[in-house]
């Protein structure tokens, strides 16, 4: 539910100015905090579309980690993201996690993102790209879902890690949405299944297969499988060699209506030029698998992005990103030929706490 | 059909890590620690009353490194576990062991063990720091375990915190441990004589290095740090600030110039381009890859030794 | 160097895995006979319907389905550029996001009343009440440009006559805005189709949305 304007506004400035204040003076109580901005620019060079994108902040996040006793930690995470070109605050994050009460168990309760897929759980600014996949905007509503959910995460002590986590949201609402919903005839389900593997010369590939599911007050049913992996090849601060990717089929049942399948895929190379100095091309594939006419025929459409993207980043806390963006659109056997094409560019920081080295 | 999957493998791992906590009683208690230094510390300090596993393999840098889930699995089968300290692993280290989920490894924990708490630190920053001046430790310099003595000390704590989770072992570790004080303090001294006998003393005995940390190396070995080709910590230097380290250091006749093997080899070479001078790359901790040539801690310091000495007189003659 | 060749090798590999979607044979593309070809667009008439197709206009009463989905995916966004008329006490309404019965999807119908056209929502069983849309003569041919986002809950729907930009600001509807006219829900399928009651259906265009979220 987004805080109304006024409101937000006053929280801004209360966060802004109070947290620094309350940092120092609860100390004692390890308060923690950390300020993301993320800046987005994209210009249409070709397009269809009349109103070309400008500058915007695309978000601003704020974060408050601590804990609470000794066997609860808290995290609460606001951001600000434009609407009708006004940043208005909404409520991204009031967890209690704990991972004390149970050995090798973790638990969280409260709002926050799904512990699903790769991008789903890492916050937008540390993405390794700028722009989001058509597979996340399609499937999980661009950021990532977000809803109050209850996970149990469990990490086995065994020398191959595995990692599972199975959770259970609201799911009133799944994606973006205008009102609270209604309540769904199943709740949002989620569960998935990691591990880890050594790659020879000094790599490692973290691999995950994941599960979504639901069913909408209007019995509209959806399902979702998918896999995502991380490779990474690290020297240092040095990232050599990053291999980023995810695969979701999508299946969505409504009353009266043919399953409608959907695939959808983002792959993204990375490899370090220099020190401070990283080239990807990241390739999005999507297409809905059972597309008919209304007589019945199939048609078969397929939609493609190509994002060569240059990321620079003089130190952990800041990077600035630009990438040429492709779109492509293929019928059938056809040759794909380019829909649109844009240049985009990002600037990120990060003041505060230092944030963790995610794999 | 994934989602049964991981429903099932939660209650498995429940009940296995009730039963793997009855068996960690029967078995030894494991240390892991960070970083391979700390590991063979305890290895000597310990001995066979404990398994000791590092989760770093030697060659990494600490600072770096990403929250892997293999070591969420090692910690979470860790009684103890060690931490360098000082902030050193502030971004990997919270978040393995918060993920590993066991209330008695986790900071105030009896298994934990932070070796830096034991110290007095160096380079303590003496007014408020923040990010303006480079990635600076505000609690002080972590990178003590290259001076024999400082690490001696430090290696106290993984004997308290073994002590803690085992009670039974209280004082079996006492004999072993001023065995390695003695053995540590008589390898600082034997070195230390090695650099007299090389003439590395005095005004000789300055150096640079590329990122602050021989501080505590050069206070053990009577050294003395006189620049640093980084302008600020954590932040690789230009071009224009390697010319002016250079100059300074032709100069000055400094001619031990230090690095770490995870200094950025491209800067690295490009100041011995600009300065003529040679650099010792030195591996900064005990590394764990077979036929290493510093396999243990003594080797690793007289490594550095043998190649200070190596430096400083080549660079001598370039100067002369 | 070593490393770099690798890295590059599997940059390789990841294109040439890219590249090749799956993709299944597409069948011949349908052709209109029997239909109404308007434009680019090509409708089948439903049953019972009364249309007449004449000089490119489709007039009279009865709905037809388009042939091309709205979208390949049901949980999309289209813009929809149409002009009509409607005869006084008629209606013209455009039904999107649909089944290809032309059922549960997002029906936007436009109804005359002298001279003021008004627009009402209507998704499954549950309808808007009717909102005039100002500043629009609807005793004569009304051109609009209409965003159907049926990728958010509900869908979002935003009109505008094309005289100004395309954004929120200068549009003639936004049903986000607060105290508008909105439809109940999303559209359960991805078809669509026009009902006439006493109206033509002059030019009709398909694209992208034209302002974004």
């Amino acid at each position: 539910m987004r805080i109304k304007r006024a409101s937000a506004f006053a929280l801004a400035c209360s966060v802004v100015f109070f947290a620094p204040l309350c940092s120092a003076l609860a100390d004692t109580g390890g308060l923690k905090t950390f300020v993301a901005v993320d800046l987005v620019g994209e210009a249409f060079v070709r397009s269809k579309v009349v109103s070309p994108r400008e500058v915007e902040v695309r978000g601003v996040e704020v974060f408050f980690l601590a804990p609470v006793d000794p066997l609860f930690d808290a995290a609460v995470g606001i951001a600000a993201h434009p609407e009708n070109g006004v940043s208005l605050f909404e409520l991204h994050e009031a967890t209690l996690s704990s991972s004390k009460l149970i050995p090798h168990t973790q638990l969280r309760m409260g709002k926050g993102f799904l512990y699903i897929g790769k991008l789903n759980r890492i916050h937008q600014h540390d993405w390794p790209f700028i722009d989001s996949p058509e597979v996340q905007r399609s499937f999980f509503d661009d950021e990532g879902v977000n809803d109050l959910l209850l996970e149990v995460t469990v990490n086995t002590p065994t020398s191959m890690p595995f990692e599972a986590t199975a959770g259970v949201a609201k799911g009133w609402v799944y994606g973006h949405a205008h009102n609270e919903g209604k309540r769904p005839q199943v709740p949002t389900h989620y569960s998935r299944v990691q591990t880890f593997f050594d790659l020879p010369l000094g790599g490692a590939l973290q691999v995950a297969g994941n599960y979504l599911g639901r069913t909408a007050s209007d019995s509209v049913q959806t399902q979702l499988f998918g896999v995502d992996l991380t490779a990474k090849w690290r020297e240092g601060r040095r990232v050599p060699l990053l291999l980023q990717g995810e695969v979701w089929l999508r299946r969505v049942k409504a009353p009266q209506v043919d399953r409608e399948d959907a695939l959808g895929m983002y792959l993204f190379p990375q490899m370090n030029l220099l020190d401070s100095l990283d080239f990807g091309i990241r390739f999005d594939q999507f297409s809905v698998l059972t597309t008919e006419d209304a007589l019945g025929e199939s048609i078969d459409i397929s939609s493609y992005r190509i994002v060569p993207t240059l990321t620079y980043k003089p130190s952990e806390f800041s990077t600035f990103r630009i990438a040429y963006a492709w779109d492509l659109k293929r019928r059938g056997d056809a040759t794909p030929n380019v829909t649109n094409s844009s240049l985009l560019a990002q600037m990120t920081y990060v003041i505060g706490a230092h944030p963790s080295h995610e794999f | 059909m994934v989602h049964l999957l991981a429903v099932a493998v939660a209650l498995l791992s429940s009940f296995k890590s009730f039963s793997v906590n009855a068996q960690i009683a029967a078995k030894k208690p494991l240390v892991i620690t960070t970083t391979t230094d700390l590991a063979w510390a305890a290895r000597e300090i310990l001995g066979d009353a404990v398994e000791v596993r590092s989760l770093l393999n030697g060659r990494e840098d600490p600072h770096f490194v990403d929250v892997r889930p293999d070591y969420v699995a090692q910690v979470a089968q860790a009684d103890v576990v060690c931490a360098v300290g000082l902030d050193l692993e502030v971004g990997w280290l919270p978040k393995v062991i918060s993920k590993a989920a066991r209330r008695e490894i986790q900071p105030g924990g009896r298994g934990y063990c932070d070796f830096g708490s034991r110290i007095q630190a160096l380079d303590k920053p003496l007014q408020q720091v923040d990010r303006s001046q480079g990635d600076v430790h505000p609690q002080g310099n972590p990178h003590y375990w290259l001076s024999p003595s400082v690490l001696a000390q430090a290696s106290r704590e993984v004997i308290d915190a073994t002590e803690r989770v085992r009670p039974e072992l209280k004082g079996k570790f006492e004999a072993r441990y001023s065995e390695f004080k003695r053995m540590m303090l008589g390898l600082e001294a034997r070195l230390k004589a090695r650099l007299v006998s090389a003439n590395i003393t005095g005004e000789q005995a300055r150096f640079a290095e590329y990122h602050r940390e021989f501080s505590y190396f050069a206070r053990s070995f009577e050294l003395t740090s006189h620049d640093t080709l980084e302008e600020k910590p954590g932040l690789s230097p230009s071009a224009g600030r390697l010319g002016k380290v250079a100059t300074g250091l032709r100069r000055d006749k400094i001619t031990i110039v230090l690095a770490a093997r995870t200094a950025p080899t491209r800067v690295i070479q490009k100041f011995e381009e600009i300065s003529g001078l040679k650099v010792g790359v030195v591996s900064v901790s005990v590394s764990q890859a077979p036929g290493s040539d510093v396999e243990t801690y003594p080797q690793l310091i007289e490594k550095i030794i043998d190649t200070l000495i190596a430096v400083s007189e080549k660079n001598a003659a370039k100067l002369r | 160097m070593k490393f770099q060749s690798r890295a590059l090798g599997v940059m390789f590999a990841a294109i040439v895995i890219s590249a090749s979607g799956c993709s299944k044979k597409d069948s011949d593309a349908a052709t209109c006979s029997g239909g109404y070809q308007l434009e680019s667009l090509c409708f089948k008439g439903q049953t019972n319907a009364n249309l007449v197709f004449s000089s490119g206009s489709l007039s009279g009463t009865g709905s037809a389905v388009a042939v091309e989905p709205l979208s390949e995916k049901t949980a999309g966004g289209r813009n929809i550029a149409i002009s009509f008329s409607i005869q006084d006490g008629g209606s013209f309404e455009l039904r999107t996001f649909a089944r290809n019965d032309l059922s549960g999807g997002i029906d936007i119908k436009f109804s005359r009343s002298s001279g003021k056209l008004n627009m009402s929502f209507k998704q499954g069983e549950t309808a808007s009440s009717a909102k005039e849309l100002e500043g629009i003569d609807a005793s004569a041919e009304v051109k609009l440009y209409i965003d159907v986002h049926n990728d958010e809950s509900p869908a979002h729907v935003i009109v505008w006559n094309g005289a100004g930009s395309f954004n929120k600001e200068q549009s003639l509807h936004n049903s986000e805005d607060s105290g508008a006219i909105q439809p109940a829900a999303q559209g359960l399928d991805k078809y669509w189709g026009v009902a006439l009651n006493r109206a033509t259906l002059s030019k009709v265009a398909v694209g992208e949305p034209k302002d974004e979220d």
